[in-house]
């Protein structure tokens, strides 16, 4: 697993970007600008949803989401260059085994907000409120993209060896 | 410089289990908040969103303002805990330059979106611009700030 990734990272190139003398902080400078776009957007939305700033429009508000797509496409690239250059200080890294778990939550959440909920809430207006069921949706993007943005910051701050995650077995 | 490493709360900060990692979350996520409101408004001034009206999007600045807070405090904590790594390295003050222009480049753009107008200007356009342009650049330097240093504590505590 460890060696399919790096060599993967090598093939491409992407290793010797994070090798270079500036690569790995103007990489992870655009992995924190695309968080910002997200939260800026998407978690504003979720806010919106969960009752702040009634008078803005909630169909309105939804126009700032792709954008916040695109920084999540940014951040799944940035995040992808980091994680196949130095493997094994994500595979069994506690803090990235945690935000892939907030990951999975915001995703499935998210799926199941436009597959069953959105046709209920995009032609909302303003001081309109969404059903209480949409509101829990909301509530818990934004505690996914917080655990996210948490576990994520934490992953640098533990560089484990293989053995301290004691589930990987 | 040592008395600071040494007081309880620099020890604390660098040594306990939850000091470093506890800080560190909070000044991401104070950031997220503060940059994305900041971004929020940028976004609609370039003309993303064109049916949100554009001055509700200040009702969000009292959550940009805590998120400023948490940011900051957490932010102290971190140059407590390594005094000498952050006051002697240039990207710092940079840093701290860089937050100060992006308030300002934000406050008076939020000074004009106040004034009811059908039209945005393109004024208004190039300062939503440059507020993006000096966010980035905040967070650069911040990240920088990891790689740039040259001394991490002036006395040795490990």
């Amino acid at each position: 697993m460890e060696e399919a990734l790096l060599s993967f990272s090598q093939n491409t190139g992407i290793y010797s970007i994070m090798g270079s003398r500036w690569g790995w902080p103007i990489i992870e400078s655009l992995h924190f600008f695309g968080l910002c776009l997200l939260i800026g957007t998407v978690g504003l939305f979720d806010l919106r949803m969960l009752g702040f700033v009634k008078a803005i429009p909630v169909s309105a508000m939804h126009r700032l989401v792709p954008v916040g797509v695109a920084g999540y496409f940014l951040n799944v690239i940035t995040g992808t260059m980091f994680f196949t250059s130095a493997p094994d200080q994500y595979l069994y890294n506690p803090a990235f085994q945690t935000k892939l778990v907030f990951m999975a939550g915001a995703g499935i959440n998210m799926l199941f907000f436009y597959s069953a909920c959105f046709k209920t809430v995009k032609n909302l207006g303003a001081n309109q409120q969404v059903s209480q069921s949409v509101k829990i949706i909301a509530g818990i993007s934004l505690l996914c993209w917080l655990g996210v943005i948490s576990a994520g910051r934490l992953i640098t701050f533990y560089r484990p060896p293989a053995y301290w995650c004691f589930w990987c077995g | 410089m040592a008395w600071l490493e040494a007081s309880p709360l620099s020890v604390w900060v660098r040594e306990s289990v939850v000091g470093f990692p506890l800080t560190l979350s909070l000044h991401a996520l104070g950031m997220a908040f503060l940059v994305g409101v900041h971004f929020a408004l940028d976004l609609r001034v370039m003309g993303f969103a064109p049916k949100l009206p554009v001055h509700l999007i200040t009702k969000f600045y009292p959550l940009m303002w805590v998120s400023f807070v948490v940011a900051l405090v957490s932010g102290l904590m971190l140059l407590l805990a390594y005094p000498a790594k952050g006051l002697t390295n240039y990207v710092f003050y940079l840093k701290m330059l860089l937050i100060a222009s992006a308030f300002m480049v934000g406050r008076s753009l939020t000074r004009t979106i106040l004034i009811p107008e059908s039209e945005i200007s393109s004024r208004q356009k190039m300062l939503a611009i440059l507020s993006i342009m000096l966010w980035v650049s905040v967070i650069v330097a911040g990240r920088f700030l990891a790689y740039t240093y040259t001394i991490l504590l002036t006395t040795d505590y490990y």
